[in-house]
Formats: C-alpha cells, sequence, structure tokens
C-alpha cells in the first residue's frame, strides 16, 4: 500500500515535527534556564502591589491644643476622556459642579488621553456634587492638603507645607522631621482588574504618622494681638508692625503677630516680605525703650538712688563729643525717677556716664543683647553691639538711650521680661512639648531661666518706675482700666543715607501688667507710622487694649493699686 | 474493584479540589468586602476629620467677632462666679407640701399611713420648679 514515496513523505513530516518539537524544547529550555528569572519578575511584577501608605503629617496645636495646622485627605478629580460620552453635556455638569468655566473642562475631557486631572483637592461640597453626578470616566483620587482653620493667624510662626505635604516655612519647616512621619507600604496579589486582594498579602510595613506639636501660642490673645494690629496699620499705615506677648515667668510666646502678613491656606501668591516673621528677623534701633536698660543697671550697680537729681540742660546739652543733645521737651532738674517717667535723653545720659561704658556694656550683654535669644524660629537674628573698645566717642551719649546698638522685637521682650519676673532672663519659648497622635509626650521643651540678670529688689525699683511712665509720663496712652500697668515708650530713628532721618521713625511700646505680679509683658513696634509717629501716640494704645483683652480672657481680676494721679497729659506722650 | 477505587479516588481528588476552590474564591471575595470596609472606614475618618476642621473654622474667634459685630451682638466676658436664683420658699403651702409626699386622695393617705407604720418617711419626691 504505502509507496516510497509515501515513507519518505512520511519521514520527512515526522522529521519536520521532530525539527519543530526539538526547536520548542530549546525555546523552552532557554526560557525555563536562561530567562526565568526576568519572566518570573515580570510576572510577579503583573501578579503583586506594592502599595504606598502615606503617614498623616502630624497637627500644630496652640497651647489648649485648639488646631492650627491640620491635614486633611481630600478628593482630587480626574478624567479618563476616552470612556467619556456625551461630553459637552457632562463637561457643563462638571463644570457647574467643580465652580470651573465650562469651556475648560470640554478642553480637558476633548484630549486624546487616558488620564487628565479636572481639579485637585476639591472641598467636600464639589466632590460631593462630582460623585452625585455618576459620570461614567470620572474617578477620585485621595489627595493629602495641609489646611489653616485659622487662615492669617500666626501665619509667620506657623508656616506652610508645600503639596507634597513637605515644610516649607517656619515651624512647618523647622519641626519638618516630626511632623512628616515615615511612609510605610503593603505588598499583596492583585487581580486581573489590579485590585489588591487583602488576603494575599505577604509583606506589611505600617507608615508612622507624624507627630504634633504644642505651641505655647493662645489662639484668643493670637487674636487679640492681631485684631489691635491691624487697626494700628489700618490708622497709622506702617510699612511693617509686630505685636509680641510674653509670659514673662516663662518666657512663653502667648501671641506673635506682624503685618504685613498673608493667609496660609493661599500662600502660593505671597511675597517674601509679607512671610518675614519680623518679630525675630528684624533689628533696628529701639530709642528710648532701651532706656529700661541703663536705668536698670545703673540701680543694680548702686551708682544712682531714686531721688538723685540731674540736670537736663533746659532740653538742649552740648556734650564732650561735640555734638548736641537734646529733649523732646525741656526739663530742669529731674530725679532719677522722673528721668525714666519723662523720657530724657540728657537726663539717661548723664545716669549712664554713672555708670561707665564697661558696666553699660556688661548689663547690654547681660539682658541678652547681640546674642540668639535661642527660639525655635527660622531666621533669628543676635542684633549688635559694639564691645566698650570700639565705642567712637559719642557712643557713650548714644547707646543709653538706644542709639548705636540693634535689637531685635523679640529681644526688648525678653529684656523687659527680666524686670517683670524678677530679675531673670528666660529663653523664650514658642513650642511645649511634641506628642503622638495619642497625647504620649515624646519631647519636652522646658522652661529656661538663662540668668540672673537683676535682684529681685532691682526689678521691684524698675516696675514701679515703669508704672509712673504710664501713670505719669510718656506712656499714658498704654493704661488700662481696672489695672496698674507698666511700661516705657520709644520712637527712635531711622537711618537713612548715613545720618538719622527726620521723617521715618520707628514708634514702640513695651511693657507688662499687672505690676505687682506681671503675668504679661508686650512689645508693640510700627515701622514708620504716619501721619503720628511717637510710641507714647501710635504704640501704647495698641498696648493698652491688647493687655486689657488678654488679662480679662486670662480671668485676672482687676485690681488697681495706684490711684490715677490727673488725666492724661497730651503733651507729656510725645515720646 | 479497580474502576470502584479509580472511581473513589478521582472523587475525593475532586471534592478536595472543589473545597479549596471553594476556600480561595471565598477568601478573595472576602479580601474584596475587607477592602470595600476599609476604604468606607477611611473615607468616614477623612470626612469626620474634616467637619471637624469646619467647626473649627467656624469656632475660630475671627470669625466669631466678625458674625457677632455684624449681628450687632455684644459680649462680655463671662467672670468665674456665676449667681442662680433660687425659688423662692415664700408661699409654699402645706398643701403642696401633702402633693410633694404624694399623699392626696384616698389611696394617698393609705400609702401614706403604711408607709409610716413601718417608720418610714413620706416617698421622696422631685419637686416641681415654681
Amino acid at each position: 500500500m504505502y509507496t516510497r514515496a509515501h515513507k519518505r513523505r512520511l519521514n520527512l513530516v515526522f522529521s519536520l515535527f521532530i525539527v519543530l518539537l526539538s526547536l520548542l524544547l530549546i525555546r523552552v529550555i532557554y526560557i525555563q534556564l536562561a530567562r526565568s528569572y526576568d519572566y518570573a519578575l515580570l510576572a510577579k511584577k503583573q501578579h503583586t502591589a506594592v502599595i504606598e501608605l502615606q503617614p498623616k503629617r502630624g497637627t500644630i496645636y496652640d497651647r489648649n491644643l485648639t488646631p492650627l495646622a491640620v491635614s486633611l485627605n481630600l478628593d482630587s478629580v480626574f478624567a479618563n476622556p476616552r470612556e467619556m460620552k456625551e461630553k459637552r453635556a457632562a463637561a457643563k455638569k462638571l463644570a457647574s459642579a467643580m465652580g470651573l468655566g465650562e469651556q475648560f473642562v470640554y478642553d480637558r475631557i476633548c484630549r486624546d488621553k487616558g488620564f487628565v486631572w479636572l481639579k485637585r483637592k476639591l472641598n467636600p461640597s464639589e466632590s460631593d456634587r462630582v460623585k452625585a453626578l455618576k459620570i461614567k470616566g470620572v474617578e477620585f483620587i485621595k489627595e493629602p492638603k495641609r489646611v489653616y482653620p485659622n487662615s492669617s493667624l500666626a501665619s509667620q510662626i506657623i508656616g506652610y507645607a508645600g503639596t507634597d505635604d513637605r515644610g516649607l516655612e517656619g515651624l512647618e519647616l523647622r519641626y519638618d522631621e516630626y511632623l512628616k512621619g515615615s511612609p510605610g507600604y503593603r505588598a499583596t496579589l492583585r487581580d486581573a482588574r489590579r485590585r489588591a486582594i487583602a488576603s494575599f498579602e505577604y509583606e506589611y510595613y505600617p507608615s508612622v504618622d507624624g507627630l504634633d506639636l504644642v505651641l505655647t501660642i493662645d489662639d484668643v490673645i493670637q487674636y487679640i494681638a492681631e485684631r489691635e494690629l491691624e487697626i494700628a496699620v489700618e490708622k497709622y499705615h506702617p510699612i511693617g508692625a509686630c505685636i509680641i506677648v510674653m509670659d514673662p515667668r516663662t518666657g512663653d510666646i502667648l501671641a506673635m503677630s506682624n503685618r504685613p502678613t498673608f493667609d496660609l491656606n493661599s500662600f502660593q501668591k505671597v511675597t517674601p516680605e509679607k512671610k518675614r516673621n519680623r518679630a525675630v528677623t528684624d533689628m533696628y534701633e529701639p530709642g528710648s525703650i532701651f532706656k529700661i536698660v541703663t536705668a536698670a543697671a545703673a540701680l543694680q550697680q548702686e551708682k544712682v538712688g531714686l531721688k538723685d537729681r540731674f540736670y537736663c540742660e533746659n532740653g538742649a546739652w552740648k556734650h564732650a563729643g561735640g555734638k548736641v543733645l537734646h529733649d523732646h521737651k525741656p526739663h530742669g532738674w529731674l530725679t532719677f525717677r522722673q528721668v525714666i517717667e519723662k523720657s530724657s535723653n540728657i537726663g539717661t545720659v548723664k545716669v549712664a556716664m554713672k555708670l561707665g561704658s564697661n558696666n553699660l556694656y556688661d548689663y547690654i550683654k547681660k539682658f541678652g543683647f547681640g546674642d540668639l535669644t535661642g527660639i525655635d524660629l527660622p531666621g533669628e537674628v543676635p542684633g549688635f553691639i559694639r564691645p566698650p573698645s570700639k565705642w567712637s566717642g559719642t557712643s557713650i551719649y548714644a547707646i543709653p538711650m538706644g542709639q548705636e546698638v540693634v535689637v531685635s522685637p523679640l529681644q526688648m521682650a525678653c529684656a523687659m521680661s527680666v524686670i517683670a519676673n524678677g530679675g531673670k532672663l528666660m529663653k523664650p519659648r514658642i513650642i511645649q512639648s511634641v506628642q503622638d497622635k495619642h497625647g504620649e509626650l515624646i519631647k519636652e521643651f522646658p522652661v529656661t531661666a538663662v540668668r540672673q540678670v537683676l535682684s529681685e529688689r532691682t526689678a521691684a525699683t524698675m516696675r514701679d518706675i515703669l508704672s509712673g511712665v504710664v501713670e505719669d509720663g510718656t506712656g499714658q496712652l498704654a493704661k488700662v482700666e481696672g489695672y496698674d500697668v507698666g511700661g516705657k515708650t520709644g520712637t527712635s530713628q531711622k537711618i537713612e543715607n548715613g545720618t538719622y532721618s527726620h521723617s521715618k521713625f520707628i514708634a514702640s511700646f513695651i511693657g507688662f501688667a499687672p505690676v505687682r505680679d506681671p503675668r504679661v509683658v508686650v512689645v508693640v513696634m510700627l515701622d514708620q507710622p504716619h501721619p503720628f509717629y511717637y510710641g507714647g501716640v501710635v504704640a501704647a494704645p495698641v498696648f493698652s487694649k491688647v493687655v486689657r483683652d488678654t488679662l480679662r480672657y486670662m480671668d485676672i481680676r482687676p485690681g488697681k493699686v495706684t490711684q490715677a494721679r490727673r488725666e492724661i497729659d497730651f503733651e507729656e506722650v510725645e515720646d | 474493584m479497580r474502576v470502584y477505587k479509580f472511581l473513589i479516588m478521582t472523587v475525593s481528588v475532586t471534592a478536595v479540589a472543589l473545597v479549596y476552590v471553594t476556600q480561595q474564591t471565598s477568601l478573595i471575595r472576602l479580601s474584596y468586602d475587607i477592602k470595600a470596609k476599609e476604604q468606607a472606614y477611611s473615607e468616614l475618618l477623612d470626612r469626620n476629620k474634616i467637619l471637624l476642621y469646619n467647626v473649627r473654622q467656624l469656632e475660630s474667634p475671627a470669625r466669631l467677632e466678625k458674625t457677632l459685630l455684624a449681628k450687632n451682638v455684644k459680649m462680655e466676658v463671662p467672670s468665674k462666679e456665676r449667681f442662680i436664683l433660687l425659688s423662692s420658699a415664700q408661699g409654699y403651702s402645706a398643701a403642696d407640701n401633702a402633693v410633694d409626699a404624694g399623699a392626696v386622695g384616698f389611696f394617698g393617705r393609705v400609702r401614706q399611713t403604711v408607709a409610716g407604720l413601718f417608720a418610714l418617711g413620706p416617698e421622696a419626691q422631685a419637686k416641681p420648679l415654681k
């Protein structure tokens, strides 16, 4: 039956199959031995999913655990234009739900792509509206967003975190390591639709949420300071201003407010000028408020007594430096107390001359000027004071009244705290503690006394003198009904083209309350206010309002010991 | 016999395989359920956080004062002491006492008498606020 031709054909087919099978075998062996690793890897990639677990950024709280900065997971909406139908109608509905332009949405969903963002980080109501539309091809993804419930409150202190949830400014930047947490991951098998199958999870490394910061700021006191500063800025149009409210007993910063300011929820469009925390980054010549240092040092060194009298040259004195020193108002003989109350430049310089330049310099350094205070805020400046060996012939006539020395508002607050708390220089504190999600303490920032600068007695005497400044002297507009307050006014000239300007001033007031047991020290500083520029006129009333509301909020009972001696003398407050 | 054994084997293996497959599919179905629940839980937590944030925003001193000023509502900082005026005892008659003690009517008087036998006082009653 089978011819030779058949046999040959059969053998040929058989050989062909053998060859094909051999090739197949070789291919299988090649795949199995040479490429097995690559293919196994590819298969593993397709079957497994490694899901990154993002940590939640820590919350920033005020001292009463009121949140100042929180992270929320918000919906971001994207579209797959290839899956979408009836695009014009869909665009109209989506635009209305998200508050976007219809044409904008339409252009996006008409792109020939598989993924286009429609809007990121929607607010919950927008998200609900879009979800309710149930449009095919419109999907959601969760993205974290840092939000600030009080908008611009303490904006320069808190700082902000960027879109990737990393700190960029202020405490958000400084404490990013604590706040950011660490990511984890979950490795699991996934199905054909790329959904993770939880029961086939084979590796799990949990994310660790960021830690929470508890600040010393009190949101209500901060608000009071912000409100009063805003009113003052509207009234006197300074180019910059700040208020610091400090607890002199602990060095806790209760409020730190700056102008200009910005809304933390829309920080992207803000200029660097508005982001600056002037309370710690700006240096200025303090002017008359610096007389508290000269006076305290002279008292502590017993170079002067309260009743010592100084001749104030009737307002103009040509001193040994060859220049003429002026008082804003002519005075004849004044007691030491009156020199401070009336803010006499001539009297203060004469006090400093009795004290001596070395002693004065020592006390300036002891009060912390020329050094960083050590506050946990970025950008702090140390200020500047030259040692006596580098003083010029006129320095002893300038430094005692706050010229030729540059300080930050925070340093002035610390200096006044020395007088208010019985002589101790406290390290200013802005952070109380770091805690975890359950409130467990992780790190505490203790109250730190740096050094004893003055004796209790000297500090008490200074408080008494400074209460006189408010009762009878240049600070009368700082009076607070029902409370005894003490303080010092300051009006310093800015330097313009190498000389002291006669049109640009810094108005300041620094004080404390209540006098007998000071609970707050408040610094008010306005840079180039106009039309008025005296510290006693511009800054003192701001101090008064901040202290009034703060003391009431702190539930400190009114209790006035000194009697109002007379009505406010408006000529007196001009300094 | 051989066929019988073969059949038993086949059925057993099939049964075991079916049980295994059923377990696996149940496991996967449960996984999807767990995932859905986890997602819902996470959604609720997020929603809760957003609502708390809204509360904080609404309670912020700046907003409160703005709202109160707009409505011309003047507020005072509360003091520590609060005085609560209690109702005056004057004019509180014996009849009122009887009502309070539940001794009104025949049954009320019987109950009062029985209570008296056991040296018990009148039943405690909440006094209505006048």
